[in-house]
């Protein structure tokens, strides 16, 4: 069986973002020509962006569509840029959102509903393309589980749409008709009657045969195969001998990720929480064990309670160092058990407080350890040690900051080289990573301790004076209030991001208020407009 | 008389010996300035006439204690001073956490005061609750050296707390709060209300210097205006101790941060004269060389 999701990564931004949803959206990728759309939701293909087209030219065509010009500070890397349009004599806003196109984050999204997939049948794949939009699923005698092969499809059906997602499915013999029918049936169930792009052959080859004036597989399969194996080489027969079945294909299927596994049934539902921790606590004492053995520890738990008439929760513990001892895991279980993160109506992530209710009637509790390392123990001095410098403490302190207020509200700083300074250091979570925190090198800058400030803020459009040949400024009207500048230093001008977009060009300067304050100014070379970004 | 003062002073050592009997043993981390150490109580015998330390009075604030800097608003350099205090109290190898619950802390910035960011653990919270949660919570770990950041309102229930739990660890607390906040009751050891101090004579300066094309200038004037360029650029920043819990507080110090080094030192008093005698002596020649002549 094939499920495809079309527009995969606009899908998957959609679920994440749901305020994405019927929205325009341009992703975009990096290549050695420049910035090139990647991925387009429907609402910007009906304006006319296609995929491949340059960034710029679809940013103008969206630009026209709005009949506005760009909103000011642009360069700032905002998540998206709203514009207003006018319909008739009513003003409309609508945003457009242009977004870098993370194909890592695209895969990863995938292969975890692969492994949801785990209900539905034994085996799940991806499809073998740079960027997948098709997963394939092993439903070879599962179907009577789902009473029929509708019945699985309508449950795939439900599957996925419970998640958000709006999934094709079909059901074939062979994986190159499920994949082609699905793609480009459009109602049409015989596959000898689809385009030829329902082959998986390459875009040239499909384009080539077009121009030959043929288009459909029906039209393929007739012409000689000699001629075709000299024009094409072996590409077409093989792709034809696949979707009939003739020949044999073998797909990757996503493995499990669980290295460590153990489950408990209950005769009965239950609602209490105690009870339910402290057979989550045997649990953990189980795979403890388990990994003690082995000689690991674990970095990420997953633990699951399922309900007979409700939809699973889930409990993820991240660590930051490897854990095996029941009393390291279990508190931030059940500290994840009291603060479950929820999502609002309103799509945007928020952390809302939930106490484990008693409405939940757990029957079924799995855990897992999805990544484990290798678990080092070290011996500790009985006198004289620095606390300071247990490592292990630290760890701990981490995992409970974590558990409570999520892995990305702790983080370690780590500088990049970038010249624009909201750029010039990345926030990395610092649990649930065994080999990032040591990879790259790190950055060293060299400088004066005043030249940047230690507070750093989203850029604030503000009004300045300015006079003299270097447009130094005098006078500043921040919030309201006009301030006068007692002392300026600058600028340092920075110019730098073209191969971002428009190229950032700012002139910087250190002000200091008639009041003692120290402010960041830059103005925007482009724009010529001012703005605040920092405090000293 | 002397019976009474004696009592009453005999009452002060029984109540600091309580307050800080659960403080580690003589250790002492300076505040990166010995202008701001200097306005602290030396840490002799007077004071802790019974532990080991006493032979090695040192001046600074003790470890696992909570300390203020308050700014009327950003900018105003309380940041800058307790994040020195911080890179002091990281020294000795603990990790420092930063309290960032607006999402403002910059790292880069920090980096170059010497703050080491793989030893950093940045913490971000949606709310006041989160925030005094974690705050309590890192100041109870014994791995972390000192706990830094911008706390703006919160209850004196919650200081007390962090004040317990930093007893309990040895760690520092120093948080950069409104000023607003100075005269409310606190379980802070001190308060160190901050101002930046304008010098109007640095622009002054700077115009008068960039008046005068540069190929006119002499070599020695060349090498004299970058000195004082450079000395232009340091900030001054007013300190004054508000409160310090069994200690007189009041004294006030106006530190210099020089822009280069990043080094605090006493702010001189005629700075902003020497600027303006060395700019009227740049855009013309001639009342330089009066001074000479005088």
């Amino acid at each position: 069986m094939c499920v495809y999701l079309s527009d995969w990564p606009i899908q998957r931004l959609v679920v994440a973002q749901p305020e994405l949803r019927r929205q325009r959206v341009v992703l975009y990728t990096q290549d050695a020509r420049g910035q090139r759309v990647s991925a387009i939701s429907p609402a910007a293909r009906r304006d006319r962006v296609r995929v491949g087209m340059p960034l710029s030219e679809a940013k103008s065509i969206l630009r026209d569509v709005s009949r506005e010009p760009e909103p000011r500070g642009e360069g700032v890397s905002p998540r998206f840029s709203p514009r207003t349009t006018q319909i008739g004599d009513r003003p409309r806003r609508f945003p457009v959102y242009f977004m870098p196109h993370d194909r890592t984050a695209d895969r990863t999204a995938l292969v975890q509903l692969a492994l949801s997939c785990e209900s539905l049948a034994p085996r799940v794949g991806l499809e073998p393309d740079e960027q997948p939009e098709c997963l394939f699923l092993d439903v070879a005698g599962v179907a009577h589980l789902f009473g029929g092969e509708a019945g699985l499809l309508a449950q795939i059906q439900r599957h996925f749409q419970q998640r958000g997602y709006t999934a094709c499915a079909v059901l074939a013999n062979t994986i190159g008709a499920a994949w082609g029918l699905a793609k480009f049936s459009d109602g049409q169930m015989e596959f000898s009657h689809l385009p030829v792009g329902a082959l998986r052959l390459a875009p040239t080859i499909v384009e080539t045969l077009r121009q030959l004036g043929v288009e459909r597989v029906s039209q393929v399969q007739q012409l000689p195969r000699a001629d075709l194996s000299s024009r094409f080489g072996d590409e077409i027969h093989r792709r034809l001998d696949q979707a009939s079945g003739a020949r044999d294909e073998v797909l990757d299927w996503v493995p499990p990720p669980v290295e460590f596994y153990t489950q408990r049934f209950l005769d009965f539902p239950t609602t209490d929480a105690t009870t339910i921790q402290f057979i989550l606590s045997q649990l953990v004492e189980q795979l403890c064990q388990q990994m003690r053995a082995r000689q690991r520890g674990g970095l990420q738990w997953e633990c699951r309670l399922y309900s007979p008439d409700q939809a699973p929760r889930r409990i993820d513990v991240s660590l930051f160092q490897p854990a095996a001892e029941v009393r390291h895991v279990m508190p931030l279980v059940r500290m994840q058990m009291e603060q479950q993160e929820l999502t609002n109506t309103r799509g945007k992530s928020s952390r809302v407080r939930q106490v484990f209710d008693g409405a939940f009637a757990v029957h079924h509790v799995s855990l897992s350890v999805t990544q484990s390392v290798v678990l080092i123990d070290r011996q500790r001095l009985l006198f004289d040690e620095n606390p300071r410098l247990d490592k292990q403490e630290l760890s701990h302190l981490i995992n409970r900051l974590s558990a409570r207020l999520g892995a990305d509200r702790v983080v370690g700083a780590r500088l990049v080289a970038e010249a624009q300074p909201e750029l010039a250091c990345r926030l990395e979570p610092l649990v649930g990573q065994a080999t990032a925190r040591h990879k790259g090198r790190a950055v060293v800058r060299n400088g004066s301790p005043l030249q940047r400030p230690l507070r750093l803020h989203s850029p604030l459009a503000i009004d300045v004076i300015s006079s003299g040949g270097d447009d130094s400024p005098t006078q500043v009207l921040l919030e309201g209030e006009r301030c006068g500048v007692a002392g300026c230093w600058g600028p340092e001008r920075i110019e730098t991001g073209w191969w971002r977009g428009p190229s950032v060009r700012r002139d910087y300067w250190r002000v200091e208020l008639d009041d003692g304050r120290w402010l960041w100014l830059f103005c925007d070379l482009r724009s010529r407009e001012w703005f605040c970004q920092g405090e000293f | 008389m002397v019976a009474k003062r004696e009592l009453l002073e005999s009452l002060r050592e029984q109540v600091q010996r309580i307050e800080t009997a659960g403080r580690p043993n003589g250790q002492f981390v300076s505040l990166g300035c010995p202008a701001l150490d200097a306005l602290l109580p030396q840490r002799g015998d007077a004071l802790l006439p019974q532990r080991g330390d006493a032979l090695l009075p040192q001046r600074g604030i003790a470890r696992g204690t909570i300390h203020e800097w308050l700014a009327p608003r950003g900018g105003s350099g309380a940041e800058i001073l307790s994040l020195i205090a911080a890179r002091e109290a990281c020294r000795d190898g603990g990790a420092l956490a930063v309290i960032d619950s607006i999402g403002c802390f910059y790292p880069p910035a920090a980096a170059l005061w010497g703050i080491g960011l793989e030893n950093t653990i940045v913490i971000r919270s949606d709310s006041r609750r989160d925030a005094a949660w974690a705050i309590d919570q890192a100041l109870r770990c014994s791995a972390v050296a000192a706990v830094w950041g911008f706390v703006d309102l919160i209850g004196e229930r919650w200081l007390r707390r962090f004040q317990l739990s930093a007893e309990q660890s040895g760690c520092l607390g120093l948080f950069v709060r409104p000023a607003a906040e100075a005269g409310k009751p606190t379980w802070s050891e001190s308060q160190w209300l901050c101002r930046g101090v304008p010098r109007r004579a640095s622009r002054n300066f700077r115009i008068a210097a960039l008046a005068k094309p540069v190929a006119h200038q002499s070599k020695d004037s060349s090498r004299e205006l970058a000195a004082h360029q450079r000395d232009g650029e340091d900030r001054l920043v007013q300190v004054r101790l508000a409160r310090l819990r069994g200690g007189a507080a009041g004294a006030s110090v106006t530190l210099q941060i020089d822009f280069q080094t990043g080094g605090v030192q006493v702010a001189r008093r005629d700075n902003e004269a020497d600027c303006v005698r060395l700019s009227e002596r740049l855009a013309n020649p001639a009342v330089g060389r009066r001074a000479a002549r005088a």
